[in-house]
Order: C-alpha cells, then structure tokens, then sequence
C-alpha cells in the first residue's frame, strides 16, 4: 500500500517531465535552460520509487521525518532554480533594452537619411499591453569644442 | 507635442544657441511621432514600449553618440515649459559647471501633491536620498534636466529602467558628478496622465529606497560604474 502511494507521486512527476519533453520537442522552450529543472524532476522521481534512499540520508543528517528532509531539499533545489531564472531574466531584459534602443536609434538615421517620415506604426506593432509613454529628450548642441562623430545631424 | 517642439525650437532662436528637438517615441498609438516629425523634431520610434527609463536612455545615448555638449530632458506631455530653459543652461556657464542640473518646482506644490498619500511619499523619498545617497533634492522626482558631458557618459551606460528620476540622482552622486537644482515654473500637465498611480505607490517606494541604498553600497565598495 505504502509503495503504491509513492508510486502515484512519481507518476505526477513523470506527466510533468513529459510536458516538458513536449514543449522540447515543440521548441517552446530550449534544452539548455530547461535542462536543470528536468533532471530535478527526474530525480524527484527516484526519491519516489526508492523512498528509503530519502529516509536513510534523513536520518543519517538528523531529520526525523523522512518528508522534512525531502521538503528541505525540495524547496533548497526550487530556490536556486528560482534564482538562476532571476538572473537569466535581468540579463535577457538589460539586453532586450539596449537592442530596442539601438534599433529605435538606428531606424531613425535611416529613416532621416532616406528622407522618409516617421508615422504612426511604422515602427511597430505597437506594445498593446502597456500604457504608451512619450519622452521628450531635447539635445542642446551648443557651440562646442567637441566634434560631432560622422553621422551626426547639425541641423 | 507639436506646440512643445515649436516652444524649444522659438527658445533656441531666443537663447541664440543650436537645439535639436527629439522625440522619443515610446510605442505611442496615437499621431505623435507625426505630429512631432512635422514641427520639425527628431522623432526615435522605439519598435517595443520599454517605459520611462529606457526611453530616456535612448534620447541620452543619441546626445552622447553625436556628440552634443549637453542633453535636456524634457517630458513629453508639456508640463516642463520650455522657456525655463535658459535658467537651466545659465549654471553650465558657472565654474565648476554642474554635471547635472535638475529643475525643481517652486515650494507652492498645490496643484501637484493632492493627496496625503502622494505628500508623506515624496518627504520619504526625500529623506532616503539625502541621508542615503548624500543628495539634498527638494523634488527628486522632477523629469525636467539638463545633463552635461560627464552625466551622458554615465547614464549611456547606466540608467534606470522603472522610476528612474530619485534612482538616476542617486547614481550621479555615487559617480562623483555635481548635482544642482534650479527653481522653475512648471505647468499642469496639458495631456497624459501621471505613470504614478496610488495603487503603485507602494512597490515604488520600496523599490526607490532600495535602489538608492544599492547605489550607496557600490559607491562605498567598489569605483562606479562597472560596466553590466
């Protein structure tokens, strides 16, 4: 009775690494970022068909329950993928950042460059999701020592 | 928009000095960049909405790239009239110039901190960057500033992306750059709504005095800025 409890645990596990195997295979998510969490799970499983293996080492590091030294690691191993996740993310953002900006900035010397007018759209399908927001940076070039690099406007 | 760009282009006349009007276009869906375009503006259409600091980023990268002796911000929806200019620019002339000069509103604040929420929120602010970050602003929130060459330098690199204007003062100060203040008359706002709205107001606080504390640390650990 007891085996067979853990053994539908393990079967939750396993629908969840097949979820992901699908979106591998659908190319939702790439192999390289999603590798951590399936082997988590993949040893998740193993606890679950092998349970004595979690209840000895418990013990052996001073647990008495089996299921609180599972949950520690559980949550321990949650946290450092959480963590790994955070920062990826802010990498990816400071980037998408600078990308759009360099692009925004790009697009405007070639669109002043070819003489066409900006309009409305024309650089996007726009954000629908956030309030839009204009800036005005206004760049005041007074009479300066410093040249200005090739490509820049004087008028 | 198209009044605003008219206002800086009739104010460079006046101060006798080369402005060049752009417009950041952060993913609006209305007509601006046109509008600006035929006032006679430069006008960077961001293809995804990246919100205020990312924006104004990109109008201190072009400054810095093309090389113009200073940048003014100046937000989009008119409240920074500008024909406050010139008190801005006269402290560049000043020796030591300032690396970054900030136009605050005058003390009569009715028409701009209504509710107590709003007030007790701003004194806090306040507080943290003067005795955090060494900054004694008096409106740390003002979108209304001048940047000179050292400030480019460093904002090209790194700026903040949401609630910029307390964090951005913060990381001048730790960059050893010069902040001043000089009063100027702000209008009511004459389109667009305040990105601060009351139900943020928490998150932004907490993320505000974090931010500033962070800059504190680094400036004590470690020379700023490092490259991310």
């Amino acid at each position: 009775m007891e085996v067979e409890r853990y053994w539908i645990f393990a079967l939750c596990c396993l629908v969840i690494v097949g979820f992901l195997v699908r979106l591998l295979l659908r190319e939702r998510v790439s192999l390289q970022h999603s590798l951590a969490f399936l082997l988590f799970m993949l040893g998740v499983v193993v606890t679950a068909v092998f349970p004595v293996v979690t209840s000895r080492v418990g013990q052996l590091m001073g647990f008495a329950l089996p299921s609180n030294f599972f949950f520690a690691i559980l949550i321990g191993v949650l946290v450092l993928l959480h963590l790994g996740t955070v920062i990826a993310l802010s990498r990816l953002e400071s980037r998408t950042i600078a990308l759009t900006q360099e692009l925004g900035l790009v697009q405007e010397q070639v669109a002043r460059l070819s003489g066409v007018a900006p309009h409305r759209g024309s650089a996007s399908e726009s954000a629908a999701h956030s309030a839009p927001t204009t800036e005005m940076a206004n760049a005041v070039s007074g009479r300066t020592d410093k040249p200005a690099p090739s490509g820049a406007s004087s008028t | 928009m198209g009044p605003l760009v008219a206002d800086i282009r009739a104010e460079s006349q006046k101060l006798g000095i080369e402005i060049v009007p752009v417009v950041i276009d952060d993913g609006s869906t209305d007509r601006t960049a046109e509008v600006a375009a035929a006032a006679g503006a430069r006008v960077v259409q961001l293809p995804k909405n990246l919100g205020i600091g990312g924006a104004v980023q990109t109008g201190l990268r072009l400054a810095w790239r093309e090389g113009f002796s200073c940048a003014v911000q100046v937000d989009g929806d008119g409240q920074h009239p500008p024909h406050e200019l010139g008190k801005l620019l006269a402290l560049l002339k000043e020796t030591p110039a300032p690396d970054l000069v900030v136009g605050t509103r005058y003390e009569d604040r009715q028409g701009f901190q209504s509710t107590l929420l709003r007030r007790i929120g701003s004194g806090w602010l306040r507080w943290v960057l003067r005795h955090v970050a060494g900054v004694p602003s008096t409106d740390p929130t003002s979108g209304y500033r001048l940047y000179g060459p050292r400030a480019l330098a460093l904002f090209e690199r790194t700026y903040p992306y949401d609630y910029p204007e307390p964090e951005s003062l913060a990381m001048a100060r730790a960059a050893g750059l010069t902040i001043r203040e000089v009063p100027v008359i702000m209008r009511a706002r004459m389109a667009g709504t305040s990105s601060i709205t009351s139900w943020r107001t928490a998150y932004y606080m907490l993320k505000v005095s974090l931010a500033v504390t962070l800059c504190y640390v680094r400036s004590v650990r470690r020379p700023w800025p490092k490259a991310m």
